[in-house]
């Protein structure tokens, strides 16, 4: 697999230029650390409040400023970080990011104009952070080793067509009740908890980064048909990229940033590998809008989310699609493994464990890349 | 043209109308009036589009101390504008008067603000209290047997049974997903409680917003406008 920089790219919007509270993604090879990709979205509701901008001369908003601190506190630490091992990455990125928050609170007119409001709302320099490091496995069948960060609901998710499930997140949005909630988690001059998780991932799945100005104002299903329909019409990454940003920026009412790193065979597998599957998603298009649970994207933001794959719900769900398109589904490509809850993950020994349908670990010398993703590690 | 995201909002405005207020009554009036459309606006810029926009008054005095301690609307659907003019007639038909002691009734008005019969229409709600008061408030326990018997069921028991509430233990129609309270209140209690304590609370500790500046109204907009 390569990580070559040219396999990652990005793009991000602004629906007021100039205003914008996303901040330009991370998406870059680090020596020894790997493809880095991440986003940083600064939050308008609670960091409304106008403080001077970085260069002094003009105001903007705390979000504004937290999302582009952030995502070059981010960028430095991992420059700096220097070691294979990502051990203790996460308490650095916690404390680096806090600490550059807080010195930007702390200068003059650093907490604002209206210094007189309060409230629970309001928090000084709040952004979410999103962030994967993709490495190669160093296996036989030379996976790819994905480790995301995240806080607030910025998402990492693993995007590759031949699974049955193409587009699955990889984190779980830090909100109160899920869905529309207020965030219960985010980076902010106060405080960072970020969380954690590992995973295995086939060679040629793709991982992105993204916002909400991304997801929010689509389906899961519309999205992933988007990337997939837009590829397809695409003669280089560049013109695939532009195409989805501007598909994006069309239908979001916010801004919005990616940042993706392809799998091996870069751009060209993963067009053939779309072509191969669109006129199968193209079928069930409409079912899966109006009938969720969706087969073929876990509902991130449903309770069912850690527990759709098991054994059982697999061979229901590929029951479900041979019927709705004819085709009889393979349980071995049925999708990828949900990240489990972390006392669950725990009981997987280590990365280099594949599992297979069931969700049983196997040895990695096993044939196939059945189930694909494996929680090898947590960040608690 | 994106794809806006369609909200259906309600908003209730708890307005301190004892005599103290006279002074500001008039500025928290054209607040009143005017945050709704500021407010649509707002959203609008961001792309998010107002489907039904309904807002309700309850004006307070003081239980233990005046007959008409209660003026309360029903919601007057502001969006589609069938009732604006209603809703701005009642508006501006409050005056001050009233009051006695300087505590006044302000959690009951919040306890029955909470009670409304907030939108679970579609899938994304807002329920906004916006409170207008310059006084502290009486607590709860001290005026139970005061509350007319129409809001009686409404009005919690304390403080704590009210924050209860708030943080969505289902007794209300008030959802905690879409929740949000803005207080022009003074620092004094409840409002320093209130004000650091319930979840998606924006505090202004001033007289009822007497002073407010045009930056300030700007954040609390923002706030709402991006926490929407």
């Amino acid at each position: 697999m390569s990580t070559d920089e040219r396999f990652i790219h990005l793009f991000v919007t602004e629906k007021k230029v100039g205003f914008g509270e996303d901040a330009e993604p991370l998406a870059r090879h680090i020596l020894r650390v790997g493809d880095v990709i991440g986003v940083f979205d600064g939050l308008g509701g609670a960091g409304a409040t106008q403080v001077p901008d970085e260069n002094e001369i003009d105001v903007c908003s705390m979000a504004r400023l937290a999302s582009r601190h952030t995502a070059t506190t981010v960028g430095q630490v991992l420059n700096q970080w220097g070691k294979d091992d990502l051990t203790g990455l996460k308490s650095q990125l916690d404390v680096a990011v806090v600490q550059n928050l807080h010195r930007l609170a702390e200068r003059k007119g650093g907490r604002g104009s209206e210094p007189r409001l309060r409230g629970t709302i309001l928090h000084p320099y709040p952004t979410t952070v999103a962030l994967a490091v993709v490495r190669p496995s160093k296996d036989e069948f030379n996976n790819r080793r994905v480790t995301v960060f995240w806080a607030g609901d910025s998402r990492v998710y693993a995007f590759d067509p031949s699974r049955l499930i193409p587009l699955q997140a990889l984190t779980r949005d830090h909100s109160e009740s899920g869905g529309d909630a207020a965030l219960s988690r985010y980076a902010s001059a106060n405080t960072l908890d970020l969380e954690e998780r590992d995973f295995l991932l086939p060679p040629a799945t793709s991982v992105i980064a993204m916002t909400d100005g991304c997801y929010g104002y689509m389906s899961h299903f519309r999205l992933m048909y988007l990337m997939m329909s837009l590829i397809v019409r695409s003669r280089a990454v560049e013109e695939w990229i532009e195409r989805v940003r501007a598909a994006i920026s069309a239908r979001a009412g916010d801004d919005s940033s990616f940042a993706i790193t392809l799998g091996e065979g870069g751009f060209r597998s993963l067009q053939q590998q779309c072509e191969a599957r669109l006129d199968q998603l193209e079928v069930i298009a409409h079912l899966v809008e109006t009938s969720p649970p969706n087969p073929y994207v876990l509902p991130h933001d449903d309770s069912r989310f850690y527990e759709f794959l098991d054994a059982d719900d697999q061979r229901r769900a590929a029951r479900s699609l041979e019927s709705q398109v004819g085709t009889p589904a393979e349980e071995g490509s049925f999708g990828f493994i949900a990240p489990k809850s972390i006392g669950a993950s725990d009981e997987v020994a280590t990365g280099d464990m594949l599992s297979d349908s069931t969700g049983a670990p196997r040895a990695s010398g096993a044939t196939g890349m059945s189930a694909s993703i494996v929680p090898s590690s947590t960040g608690h | 043209m994106a794809q806006g995201m369609q909200y259906h909002l309600d908003m209730v405005f708890c307005i301190d109308v004892t005599g103290s207020m006279t002074p500001v009554l008039d500025m928290v009036k054209e607040k009143v009036r005017k945050f709704p459309h500021d407010l649509k606006d707002a959203l609008a810029e961001k792309g998010k589009l107002v489907n039904t926009f309904r807002i309700r008054v309850i004006a307070f005095r003081d239980f233990g101390n005046d007959s008409d301690a209660l003026t309360v609307s029903d919601f007057f659907t502001v969006e589609p504008s069938t009732e604006l003019a209603k809703f701005e007639s009642f508006v501006n038909g409050l005056s001050a008067s009233g009051g006695g002691d300087e505590p006044e009734s302000a959690l009951e008005a919040l306890g029955i603000a909470q009670a409304s019969n907030w939108t679970h229409e579609g899938t994304k709600q807002r329920h906004v209290i916006v409170m207008f008061t310059d006084a502290s408030a009486h607590k709860l326990e001290s005026r139970v047997g005061e509350i007319p018997s129409a809001f009686r069921d409404q009005v919690p028991a304390s403080l704590d049974e009210l924050t209860d509430r708030w943080d969505g233990n289902q007794a209300v129609r008030l959802r905690k997903l879409a929740r949000r309270l803005v207080v022009f209140g003074p620092d004094a209690y409840p409002w320093n409680v209130i004000g650091d304590a319930w979840g998606e609370t924006v505090w202004l500790p001033s007289q009822a917003g007497k002073g407010l500046e045009d930056v300030e109204y700007k954040t609390i907009l923002e706030t709402l406008q991006n926490s929407i």
